[in-house]
């Protein structure tokens, strides 16, 4: 049963994929390259291991891909974070965080304009999200990580303003994920995933588990996921533009009731916008 | 003012987002003495594992502790409460610390017991420098044409290799002792590594019991059954050599090898042990470790507060030069 919702959910990543590049093909298009860097803060709360919250500053840093055609957008990218974070009360906690990310998007633009908004995409997104919290001071569960792969909906609304007299374009973005497929490695309360007690795999001889051994598909009810991003595109040379953003990501999985893990963060970056030739 | 709409949404947005993250986070608790006992209460009555086993009613803990706590009371005064509750529990995986001032509380399983080791002896007497060493493994030829293998940390890491290389050695004598005495443990996965080269069919161990849940039935059994090592196997004679502090991965070894025939434990009484081991930190950065689990063998005991090997024998320090445990071990394999 565990592999048919596995192979079922490789295969919905693969046909999200497959259509976009086959709409791809129909339409003129420009190919761009986007790089991200900028500061941020990163919110955790993990009650399975501590009611405290914790927070810090982040550097995140991004490079994606993407390709604009008269009627859709499609962009693949790596983003990576990392921080210490410390509890606020005489920072009596301390962790590491380091958080991977790889997506793809592709999103659809839609015959609708409003007096707000001149333009409308919607569309999907899949990911792949690696987070490792590290915490020095612990012999037995130093290092806790959670594999999180999402399929999201995405819309994007857009519309020209002027900034000190420059024309530019101010967009919207938000993501919402429903349907996710998450591992932990850890249960809930001890260094393996819950899974593998639950369905008593655990030895001391040769239990090993593969990256996605022991996952589950979860919905909104256990596993959230939004990200929500303003951001005013600057023009620059040669159809080139620096896009200055506000970025909020909330992500909170509840394994067992009442002992959920919410990360949050805030990143205001600075990205350069690079569009290659015109086919 | 064309942008007045936009500015306007754009703060609708950052107060949804603000908004949505307050209701996905949880409020924090102040670090009040209450709230550090409150937390220490709660975090135990929902992951640890043996209460039952330990005859320890936890309830009964808080109605007979709680009202020493208050806000007023010092530092000193908090973690000599915490440190009673932690040492009711009888279990030498189950700690308190402050990092700050240095103050540990933890259970002395060897308080009440003999030593049963003497090192020097041991040396003098059995080794006379003829032993050899491979990574934590120290082995020699005893008289008598018996192998004899010295373990003493399961935080050394065991190769295949270094077994395969000491079973090939002792090929032909007609039995070995296998010294754990003073091992008190480490990775549970050595454990596992060195049993399997005693026997050459599976072996039923016992269960594990996990804690899966906050709840006090929330546990979740992984059976344990040991499966011989593709490597090299000895599966005559083996005295296995225990005393106090044989304690948690050398108590896997123990459950791991107790079931098997060719085995027979000499020595003293076990330290016990048997579950496996989470940490955290308190809310005021006191660190604690627990157990999360136990084991329960396949003779169905269960295993933390030790059990007595099948041939109890006592060390007797008036008597020089001579280890009742290794000569007693030796008369057997004789």
């Amino acid at each position: 049963m565990k592999r048919s919702i596995l192979l079922l959910w490789v295969a919905l990543l693969f046909s999200q994929g497959l259509m976009a590049q086959e709409n791809e093909r129909q339409n003129l298009k420009t190919g761009f390259w986007k790089f991200k860097l900028g500061p941020g803060i990163e919110r955790l709360q993990d009650l399975k291991s501590s009611p405290l919250k914790l927070s810090g500053t982040a550097v995140p840093f991004g490079i994606y891909r993407g390709r604009v055609s008269d009627n859709s957008i499609s962009s693949g990218g790596i983003e990576i974070h990392s921080s210490k974070l410390q509890s606020s009360n005489d920072q009596v906690i301390q962790l590491s965080s380091s958080v991977i990310n790889l997506h793809f998007d592709y999103m659809k633009k839609l015959p609708a304009a409003t007096e707000l908004f001149d333009t409308w995409y919607l569309g999907g997104r899949v990911d792949l999200r690696r987070q490792n919290l590290e915490n020095e001071l612990l012999g037995n569960n130093m290092v806790k990580s959670l594999l999180s792969s999402s399929l999201s909906i995405i819309s994007r609304v857009e519309r020209s303003v002027q900034i000190l007299g420059k024309s530019s374009r101010l967009s919207y973005t938000l993501s919402v994920a429903p349907l996710s497929f998450v591992k932990e490695d850890n249960s809930f309360a001890f260094s393996a995933p819950q899974g593998a007690l639950e369905e008593g795999d655990y030895n001391t001889q040769d239990f090993e588990h593969g990256l996605f051994e022991y996952g589950e598909l979860t919905s909104l009810n256990k596993f959230t996921r939004i990200r929500s991003r303003l951001a005013i595109h600057f023009p620059a040379k040669r159809r080139s533009s620096w896009i200055l953003a506000y970025e909020w990501k909330l992500q909170k999985y509840t394994p067992i009731e009442g002992f959920g893990q919410a990360m949050a963060s805030h990143d205001l970056s600075m990205s350069f916008y690079l569009p290659k030739k015109k086919k | 003012m064309k942008n007045r709409p936009i500015i306007a949404l754009a703060s609708l947005l950052l107060l949804w987002s603000t908004a949505c993250e307050e209701l996905a986070f949880e409020p924090q608790p102040e670090s009040t003495n209450v709230q550090v006992y409150e937390e220490f209460w709660r975090v135990f009555s929902e992951k640890y594992a043996m209460f039952e086993a330990k005859g320890v009613d936890w309830q009964n803990v808080y109605a007979n502790t709680r009202l020493q706590v208050d806000n007023t009371i010092s530092e000193d005064s908090l973690f000599s409460v915490l440190s009673s509750m932690t040492l009711s529990l009888s279990d030498a995986h189950t700690t308190l610390i402050n990092p700050e001032s240095g103050d540990q509380a933890f259970f002395d399983l060897e308080v009440g017991f003999p030593e049963n080791l003497d090192e020097e002896l041991i040396s003098n007497t059995y080794l006379q420098g003829n032993e050899k060493r491979l990574g934590g493994f120290i082995y020699s030829m005893l008289p008598g044409n018996i192998g004899y293998i010295i373990f003493r940390d399961f935080e050394s890491v065991i190769t295949d290799e270094e077994v395969d290389l000491i079973l090939t050695e002792f090929e032909d004598t007609k039995g070995i002792i296998l010294d754990v005495r003073g091992n008190t443990g480490g990775d549970p996965f050595g454990a596992g590594k060195l049993a399997s080269h005693f026997t050459n069919h599976e072996v039923y161990a016992g269960f594990e019991r996990f804690k899966t849940g906050p709840g006090s039935t929330d546990f979740s059994d992984s059976r344990f059954t040991l499966e011989p090592t593709e490597g090299i196997t000895y599966t005559k004679p083996v005295m296995v050599l225990t005393n106090r502090l044989c304690y948690s991965a050398t108590t896997t070894l123990l459950y791991l090898m107790d079931p098997m025939p060719n085995v027979t434990f000499v020595g003293g009484r076990t330290g016990g042990g048997s579950g496996s081991v989470a940490d955290g930190q308190l809310i005021n950065g006191w660190y604690y470790s627990l157990s999360v689990s136990e084991f329960i063998d396949a003779r169905d005991r269960h295993l933390d507060d030790g059990v007595d090997p099948d041939i109890l024998v006592e060390l007797d320090p008036s008597i020089p030069n001579r280890d009742e445990i290794i000569e007693r071990a030796i008369q057997e394999l004789n």
